[in-house]
């Protein structure tokens, strides 16, 4: 297979629900060896996606490639994909070596080959030692790789994961994020990935795509779409952000009597700058340029903190992330400062 | 045996009011069935007697109206007693369950002449005191210690007629499935049946007594392939034939003659070689109204007019033998005590079922389940 | 605790209402007509009673097997039919459930008889030329036994198939198993829990049924029930009938408890 050939492309698929349309437009390619996450919140479309991409979920309109061929009406048995649900989906009458090996024996492998297959998988997942425990015998985390590595015995060219860590608690989620990049890397299998943790996205994928009412917002790589997002939900929904109504003339734009000079004229249809709050510069006392605000709070976060402002130009509420070692015991609620910020940080809106 | 024909009296005169639509005949009979199970007279039918009033135990339904009519009114215009006729039929179980309770709430029963025997050699009835009740108004040989006859039925061949020319006229073409082709249905209780099956195979009706068993059962199993089906109650027979699932059948001549009447003779009865046998009725030791009432009672009932009224009612033959000769003329063919009908016919030894009933059924059930 | 007081008067009632007959019957079944096992001698050493009870157990494993599998078809359809299909099997199961079992069996009677709706339209299309025999034997029984019971099966199955984790089902298909694949190896063992608890509620029940083998059977097919009636108010023996109805009781008791542990043996 040519490596110019996308894994998966999507050409305009919509999916309705009689009068409800849960998806328009969607067109993406997935390139071989990708790890692509769908993140959004929920009801946005990327679980219908997903289920449509399985084949679990008819397409209403546009069509599907896979590896260049239409599988638009592909039944999910003939796609050959892996797949990972949340609540791992395990065969609970089976024992690991049993559910590994399932999808084996569908295949028709050789004893021998699904023997050595499944002691191989079951190494790979860090589950030596488990091969004859059921399901029920297992923790959270456990039953997670039985899937991860049923999922990927047969070594299919796309996996499938539908929110998979969304049951785990904080730290084995962590353990299982890692564990996952390794063995994406290791097996080199196209990843697509459905999550709502934002954190989780921008840490696994190769690319992020956001989902937002039923439509593809941004599909870009983790750094792109937080640090350039398309618009301003992209913007507001990855981390935190200050927007402001700004006026604009070419390259110059002014936000009160602050004035930015950005990297590049905006189009017409501007009427906001945001910016990040770790973007947000604290001028020196003497400083007169900037945005004058009070402090309403002060969050302390460890090595940094959190100022949380009010603009004295029309009371917005507005972030800004400092080094902690960097504060003056001067800044405390009820204190007026300035703060501002480059051009090329500024996200026009 | 004898307490399920009691028992399908009740359902005799519904039938007959009703137009015979078959649900409806399904539904009594099951109505039959399900009468044997209300157990032990804890049934609703339980009544609370008064003081004064007797209560006489039957088999429910409208033989408490046809006994009421027959008997217990006049009984009551005369005495100033108040019969009351509950029905949750006192099955020989449901008898001994009363009277071992030390205090029975029922005076009198409508039960067999062998349970009676059997239940008042145990205690649980009063012996029949000739001196109120009328040795002469009886049949000879139908009156025990504990229990005096009261009306008369007999296990008879129906057969439908449109597949015969020649009628069946013994228990022999009854067993010949050559000579008459079609299935046969028998009595699932075993009474009469042996009688039948040993006459078939050449036991005069005079030797019949003690029955061997071995004998009659050997004749049955050998002939089990033409039997369609045992009944085990008086509608379940009649629409055995009725449904055309038998075309012969051994069934109680009050079913018989319904049939008889019904399909103006398209099934037919003969009493050639039927077995004849006599129910009865039995009073409780430690009766509520005592013995006195409950003799008088019986005595009453032994009135021909009142018998020949149950006759016409249920079908059931006199246990007087003086009112044979009051039955009308045009009805005298359907009664079993008839002397014509009569002489055809062979009782059921009593003291032979009091003796042998339990373990020759046991054998019986063993046979025909097999 | 106070739950346990609510309780209280429950098993107050069960107590009252069903283990004292119970024991009642129990210690009738040594006591009568006089103290020791005769009767279970007695009733042990019986040919009739184990003729019986051999045709009652072939009798009820038919009925549990048949029961359980046509009410498996028809859960199925229940669950995932159309909804008109959803709402005439909803209808098929309840309606004779309302009716009584005499209702029934007298339904099937006049359907089945020689001169009934069946025997009558094959005749007349040319089909038979005599009637067949449906009822009045063990097939009758059988028949009518399986139609009162498969909606006691249809609902322990139904609550194990909606227990099944579609997504369970999603995962085999998506590793490419055929549906015939998912249906014997993931799905019916699945339900496994509700197929044991349907066959045990149909064995257990059927092993009680008088009506239905009485009156389809033709008298033959002679059930323990029935022997036990008989020898209640037939040719009365109650300490008989009372030995015959502890060894069933116990018997089911042993069964249930030997069930159990295995299913636990193999849960682990």
């Amino acid at each position: 297979m040519a490596s110019s050939t996308a894994a998966i492309e999507a050409l305009q698929i919509g999916k309705d629900y009689g009068t409800f349309t849960a998806l328009s437009d969607v067109s993406m390619k997935i390139m071989p060896g990708e790890f692509v996450t769908l993140l959004g919140p929920s009801g946005s479309g990327k679980t219908t996606f997903l289920m449509m991409l399985a084949g679990f979920e008819d397409i209403t309109r546009g069509k599907l490639l896979i590896e260049g061929a239409d599988c638009t009406k592909t039944d999910a048995e003939d796609r050959g994909f892996g797949m990972m649900f949340q609540g791992y989906a395990l065969f609970p009458h089976m024992t690991v070596a049993e559910n590994i090996a399932f999808p084996l024996k569908v295949q028709k492998r050789p004893k021998s080959e699904i023997k050595t297959r499944v002691a191989d998988m079951i190494d790979l997942v860090g589950l030596t030692g488990h091969a004859h425990k059921r399901p029920t015998g297992l923790s959270g985390g456990q039953q997670q790789r039985v899937a991860l590595a049923r999922a990927l015995a047969y070594e299919p060219p796309v996996l499938l994961l539908d929110e998979p860590f969304s049951a785990l608690d904080k730290n084995l989620r962590g353990q299982m994020q890692d564990e996952l990049r390794r063995i994406h890397a290791k097996m080199g299998t196209t990843f697509v990935f459905v999550t709502h943790d934002q954190d989780e996205a921008l840490a696994l994928s190769s690319r992020v795509a956001i989902f937002a009412k039923g439509r593809l917002q941004q599909m870009a790589s983790p750094t792109d779409v937080y640090e350039r997002p398309s618009n301003r939900f992209v913007a507001e929904f990855l981390g935190d952000i200050n927007i402001l109504p700004a006026s604009f003339d070419g390259v110059n734009s002014r936000v009160g009597d602050f004035a930015i000079t950005l990297p590049q004229a905006p189009s017409s249809q501007a009427t906001h700058i945001g910016v990040r709050p770790e973007n947000l510069v604290l001028y020196p006392a003497a400083e007169t340029d900037g945005l004058e605000c009070t402090i309403s709070d002060r969050v302390y976060m460890g090595a940094q903190s959190r100022l949380q402002l009010t603009s004295a130009l029309d009371d917005t509420p507005l972030m800004i992330d400092v080094k902690t070692s960097e504060l003056t015991s001067h800044a405390e609620p009820g204190q007026k400062i300035r703060v501002g910020w480059a051009g090329k940080d500024s996200l026009i809106f | 045996m004898n307490k399920h024909f009691q028992q399908d009296q009740v359902l005799l005169l519904k039938e007959k009011l009703e137009s015979g639509a078959l649900s409806r005949r399904g539904f009594m009979q099951g109505l039959a069935l399900l009468g044997g199970t209300s157990a032990l007279g804890l049934s609703a039918g339980s009544l609370h007697a008064a003081d004064k009033d007797m209560v006489f135990v039957n088999w429910g339904g409208d033989a408490i109206e046809a006994m009421a009519a027959a008997f217990g009114d006049g009984f009551s215009e005369k005495t100033g007693v108040k019969v009351l006729y509950d029905g949750s039929g006192p099955l020989e179980g449901s008898i001994k369950a009363q009277a071992e309770s030390g205090s029975p709430t029922w005076d009198l029963v409508d039960c067999d002449p062998f349970s009676g025997q059997a239940l008042g050699k145990q205690g649980f009835m009063r012996p029949i005191d000739w001196n109120i009740v009328d040795e002469s108004k009886i049949r000879d040989g139908f009156k025990w210690e504990y229990a005096a006859s009261s009306y008369f039925y007999s296990y008879v061949i129906a057969y439908d007629a449109t597949k015969y020319d020649t009628p069946p006229a013994s228990m022999a073409d009854f067993f010949d499935a050559e000579k008459f082709p079609g299935k046969r249905a028998m009595y699932k209780w075993g009474a009469g049946m042996w009688e039948a099956a040993l006459m078939a195979d050449g036991v005069a009706p005079e030797d019949l007594y003690p029955l061997d068993l071995e004998r009659a059962h050997a004749k049955i199993a050998g002939f089990k392939d033409n039997i369609g089906a045992f009944w085990g109650g008086g509608a379940e027979s009649q629409s055995l034939l009725l449904n055309g699932d038998v075309s012969m059948a051994l069934i109680w001549n009050t079913r018989a003659s319904l049939l008889h009447k019904d399909t103006d003779g398209e099934i037919a009865m003969t009493w050639a070689q039927g077995i004849v046998a006599p129910g009865s009725t039995g009073v409780l030791m430690n009766n509520p109204v005592g013995e006195k009432a409950a003799m008088e009672y019986i005595a009453h009932s032994q009135d021909p007019e009142s018998q020949v009224k149950l006759f016409e009612l249920l079908g059931n033959g006199p246990a007087n033998p003086a009112a044979d000769a009051l039955v009308p003329e045009e009805s005298k063919f359907f009664n079993p005590t008839d002397p014509a009908n009569f002489a055809q016919q062979t009782p059921l030894d009593m003291a032979w079922y009091e003796e042998n009933y339990g373990s020759a059924l046991d054998a019986y059930l063993g046979v025909i389940s097999a | 605790m106070s739950r346990l007081f609510t309780l209280a008067p429950l098993m107050l009632f069960l107590g009252l209402a069903y283990l004292i007959p119970l024991a009642g019957i129990m210690l009738q079944s040594v006591t009568t007509p006089e103290f020791g096992m005769q009767n279970y001698s007695q009733a042990l050493g019986d040919p009739l009673v184990w003729s019986v009870i051999r045709r009652t157990l072939r009798i009820c494993l038919s009925v549990t097997a048949i029961a359980v599998v046509l009410a498996y078809a028809l859960t199925l359809l229940w669950l995932n039919g159309s909804r008109g299909m959803r709402v005439f099997v909803e209808l098929a199961i309840m309606i004779p459930f309302w009716l009584s079992v005499l209702s029934r069996t007298f339904g099937w009677l006049s359907l089945l008889s020689n001169r009934g709706l069946i025997n009558t339209w094959l005749q007349s299309i040319g089909v038979i030329s005599e009637p067949l025999t449906l009822i009045r034997n063990e097939f009758g029984v059988i028949l009518g036994m399986v139609h009162f019971l498969i909606p006691f099966a249809v609902f322990p199955l139904a609550s194990a198939m909606r227990d099944v984790d579609t997504r369970v089902v999603l995962a085999a298909r998506g590793m490419g198993a055929s549906r015939l694949r998912i249906f014997w190896q993931i799905f019916v063992p699945m339900t496994k829990s509700g197929i044991i608890g349907a066959a045990l509620l149909v064995f257990v029940f059927s092993l009680g049924f008088y009506i239905v083998p009485t009156l389809l059977g033709g008298g033959r097919s002679v059930m323990v029930a029935e022997l036990i009636y008989l020898r209640i108010f037939q040719i009365p023996n109650w300490g008989l009938a009372a030995a015959l109805s502890a060894l069933i009781m116990l018997s089911i008791g042993a069964f249930l408890v030997a069930l159990i542990k295995r299913t636990e043996g193999t849960m682990k």
